[in-house]
């Protein structure tokens, strides 16, 4: 009866940051395993992206371990770990933006792996990576001149260019209407069913809720709860956390 | 995954068709065209062979600049690696009495040591700072060569260095310490042969990890470019052709002096050049080198013998107010080419 | 042991024009936040200036200084006029065209003045001599001093206890605050331009008596003030001073123990280290930026 757990991708032991003695992320305990989508959630400045950026290796930790799908990555950089297949999405979006959109792609499909394709043999793919994000009526477009939203989507067929197997997303859909909520949530639905893994960040838990298997609720540097979605929502301190009454 | 496709790739290194698939060749053909048949018509002209040798020269040294400057690095100094080049080979030459066919070469490394030096103690240096950081390092090895007079000779400078030796190719003999026009000749081919490593350098895989790296460096690490090893690896080729036009003006102009190849002039040239011919196309470095440092030696430097640079200073300005991504962008149809 | 007087006593007339030179760049550095290339370009024309009215007119070195203290505020609202029409991105373009226009001006003393070393007052006369140490200060030396204490404690009077003052500082460290708060910043620009200009008005002749001017020499000056406010952060007097002692007695032991053509080397080598060790440079000291 007894179902074997799935076996780990991603790991964080003890992970703590700080900068100039002020702490970002305390004593982070975190495991993903294969086949989950995890949400990460949490207040303005919990630390959210932080962790996003120790995992990818913008940054990396003043202490603790992270292991992913079973090698030590704590200091590696972050085109290594791309290599390795983690994927991220920036918050704020950072396109290339004199590249056009076709061109961003193709960068990511180009790096993504160490044996990738010439620039001209994966046109192609870019497109198709583009369409799939909605994208492909604005291919010539520089990327510094599309909107916000059509960027953040640019940071997602970006990313998926690099072929992920944990793909981390940082607030997509801040700011969306429903409808393209809903949107977003079939496409990460899609990308699950493809077999990529996924930490999604949710500050207004419109897109976790639908898609998340569990929850990770962070305040000022730590976790304060972590477990199925319906539960950690109703928790009185993520309540607390959010209204920002928690001591 | 199901819906992206993933077909075999071809694998497609062919630059050749690459240039001819570009909408540029046609330009590049007729400046190339115009620059190989001009001496048959003109064929006393030393004044020209000589002004247009140098601008080819020059052009090499832009390109040089160029290849850091794709990836977002604006180097301020370049003249320092464009001296030890020059005093590397000169003094070589001097001490050794090797042909400069091996000492130029050497001088190159020379440049190109310092290069590695920048890579080390500059690697997080970006913008502006990285720009005042390769300023402050030409003084470095103009004041301990100025001042090591025992070896280099100081302020004094290095004479007496030999010239070119001549070229043989099968029964042709080309005299390059004699002739003006084989030298124009000889540049010329320089200069292609460069501009064909530039255009490789911008169309390869590497180019265009340098050109995610100049726009988003942290977005481009991210993808998998190895941000480092890439723009280490740029700086280091510039630095060895710009060591290598240092190398070769040393046995250009016989004489050096710490002063002259370690001036403002020479590392403002190749940006000025570069960046009014427009930095972002494989041509710009060379339309600058070619209109602008003729305009200034035949038609400036009569009326102007002291000062006539600051021509250089003037197009530089003007560049930036006016057209900043330069004279090939403003020329393309497309908004941009690479 | 008096040597090292001697190097204290050198390095302090020194550190102390530094930190006027300095002073100048800091304050028009602060309103633009361009790194001005020219700079060093603009006290040697300022020097050129006095040099000419010493040399052809005949007018004593002191004479020199209210002329340049009226000539180069305006030539630094022409800086001023200059550096407001670089576009963005702006830190990169405005350290290219300024590249640019110290290329044309250096050209342009060329041109005008030619390659010659030139120095105003050759000679200099002991102020005070002690023979029984072999210590002697110049009267150079004591001018250099006094000038430079004098106009760097009136800048700091100015920044700290005038209201004018505070409203350029608060200007130059919040820009946005300051504008919400009711300051003019466009006028406080104008006004740090004018008194940038006062201050190369015033390093001018002071450079012209203590080194060579040549047209080539200004990148040296521009270095220094760069390294010093990179040192020190903008518009602090105090911080200011001490960056340019360090540098003066930096450059006067190296003088003293290499000889003198080796002191071109100290700027250079500072602010590289500097550099290397604080890499965002004058970004990374207020901890605002974000990756
Ligand atoms: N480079 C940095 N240097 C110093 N402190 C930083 C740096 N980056 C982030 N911080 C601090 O770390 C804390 C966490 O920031 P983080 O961006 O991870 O928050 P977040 O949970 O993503 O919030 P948001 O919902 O606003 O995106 C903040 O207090 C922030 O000020
Ligand atoms: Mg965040």
């Amino acid at each position: 009866m007894l179902e074997q757990a799935p076996p780990v991708c991603l790991e964080l032991h003890r992970v703590s940051m700080s900068f100039g003695g002020q702490p970002v992320l305390k004593d982070i305990n975190l495991v993903v395993r294969e086949g989950e989508i995890v949400g990460l959630i949490g207040p303005n400045g919990a630390g959210k992206t932080m962790l996003f950026n120790l995992i990818a290796g913008v940054y990396h930790a003043s202490q603790g371990s992270i292991r992913y799908r079973g090698q030590e990555t704590t200091r590696w950089p972050p085109h290594r770990l791309c290599h390795a297949g983690l994927a991220r999405t920036f918050q704020v979006p950072r396109p290339f933006p004199e590249m056009t959109a076709l061109e961003n792609v193709l960068l990511g499909l180009m790096f993504g792996k160490i044996d990738g394709p010439a620039a001209d043999a994966a046109k192609e793919q870019a497109g198709e990576l583009l369409a799939l994000v909605g994208l492909d009526h604005k291919t010539d477009t520089p990327a510094g001149k599309l909107t916000l939203s059509e960027q953040r989507r640019l940071e997602v067929a970006r990313a998926l260019a690099t072929r992920p197997h944990l793909l981390l997303l940082d607030e997509i859909a801040a700011g969306l209407s429903p409808q393209a909520v809903g949107q977003v949530a079939r496409l990460v639905k899609k990308l699950h069913r493809q077999g990529i893994n996924l930490m999604i960040i949710d500050h207004f838990l419109n897109l976790t809720l639908k898609v998340c298997h569990r929850l990770v609720a962070l305040d000022e540097g730590e976790i304060i709860m972590a477990g199925e979605p319906g539960q950690v929502i109703r928790h009185p301190e993520v309540v607390a956390a959010y209204l920002g009454t928690r001591e | 995954m199901g819906t992206i496709s993933r077909k075999p790739y071809r694998k497609q290194n062919n630059f050749f068709c690459r240039f001819l698939a570009s909408e540029t060749w046609p330009l590049a053909a007729v400046v190339g065209g115009l620059l190989l048949a001009w001496p048959l018509c003109f064929p006393k002209a030393d004044l020209y062979y000589q002004v247009l040798g140098m601008a080819c020269f020059y052009g090499v040294l832009a390109m040089a600049w160029n290849i850091l400057a794709l990836a977002g690095g604006i180097s301020l100094g370049h003249s320092a690696f464009f001296g030890l080049g020059a005093y590397g080979s000169g003094l070589l030459a001097h001490y050794q009495g090797w042909s400069p066919a091996v000492t130029i070469p050497l001088g190159a490394m020379v440049g190109a040591g310092y290069g590695v030096l920048w890579g080390i103690f500059f690697q997080r240096l970006r913008g502006v700072y990285f720009g005042l950081a390769t300023l402050a390092a030409v003084e470095i090895p103009r004041v301990i060569i100025d001042n090591w007079g025992s070896f280099t000779y100081g302020s004094l400078g290095l004479v007496g260095i030999p010239g070119l030796p001549d070229l043989r190719l099968g029964a042709v003999e080309i005299s390059l310490g004699a002739s003006l026009r084989a030298l124009y000749y000889f540049l010329l081919a320089l200069m292609c042969l460069a501009g064909a490593l530039h255009f490789w350098v911008m169309h390869s895989r590497w180019g265009w990890g340098l050109r995610a790296i100049r726009e988003n460096e942290a977005a481009a690490a991210m993808l998998g470019v190895n941000v480092r090893r890439s723009f280490f690896l740029a700086l280091l080729l510039s630095s060895f052709l710009a060591g290598l036009c240092g190398g070769l003006y040393a046995h250009l102009l016989g004489l050096i002096e710490p002063a002259l190849v370690f001036s403002l002039h020479l590392s403002a040239l190749p940006l000025v050049l570069s960046i009014f011919g427009g930095r972002f196309h494989f041509l710009g470095p060379l339309l600058g080198a070619l209109l602008l440092y003729p305009l200034d030696q035949l038609v400036l430097q009569p009326y102007l013998p002291m000062g006539h640079a600051a021509i250089y200073g003037v197009v530089i300005i003007a560049t930036i107010f006016f057209w900043p991504r330069g004279l090939t962008t403003c020329l393309s149809k497309r908004r941009r080419s690479v | 042991m008096w040597r090292w007087t001697q190097i204290l006593v050198a390095g302090g007339a020194l550190g102390s024009f530094y930190a006027l030179v300095a002073l100048g760049f800091s304050l028009i550095f602060g309103v633009t936040h361009a790194f001005n290339l020219a700079y060093g370009e603009f006290i040697l024309l300022s020097g050129y200036l006095a040099y000419f009215l010493w040399k052809s007119w005949g007018l004593p070195f002191y004479g020199t200084i209210p002329v340049c203290l009226v000539v180069m505020p305006g030539a630094a609202l022409l800086l001023h006029l200059f550096l407001r029409r670089v576009r963005s991105p702006f830190e990169i373009n405005s350290l290219v065209a300024t590249f640019g226009l110290a290329l044309v001006l250096q050209n342009l003393m060329l041109a005008l003045f030619s390659a010659d070393y030139r120095l105003i007052q050759p000679e200099a006369f002991p102020f005070l001599h002690l023979p029984a140490t072999g210590l002697t200060i110049t009267d150079k030396q004591f001018g250099l001093l006094t000038f430079s204490l004098a106009a760097t404690l009136l800048v700091h009077l100015l920044l700290r206890h005038t209201f004018l003052g505070k409203a350029l500082r608060a200007t130059i460290q919040e820009r946005e605050a300051a504008e919400l708060a009711g300051i003019n910043v466009n006028r406080m620009g104008w006004l740090a331009f004018a008194f940038g200009g006062l201050l190369i008005g015033l390093a001018g002749p002071m450079y012209g008596q203590t080194m060579y001017i040549y047209p080539a020499g200004g990148v040296e000056a521009t270095l220094i003030a760069i390294t010093i406010t990179i040192f020190a952060g903008v518009g602090r007097t105090r911080s200011l001073l001490l960056g340019g002692w360090l540098v003066g007695l930096a450059e006067a032991a190296a003088a003293m123990w290499l000889g003198g053509s080796w002191k071109e080397l100290v700027s250079a080598l500072l602010l590289i280290t500097l550099l290397v060790v604080r890499p965002s440079g004058l970004a990374g000291r207020d901890g605002n930026h974000k990756p």
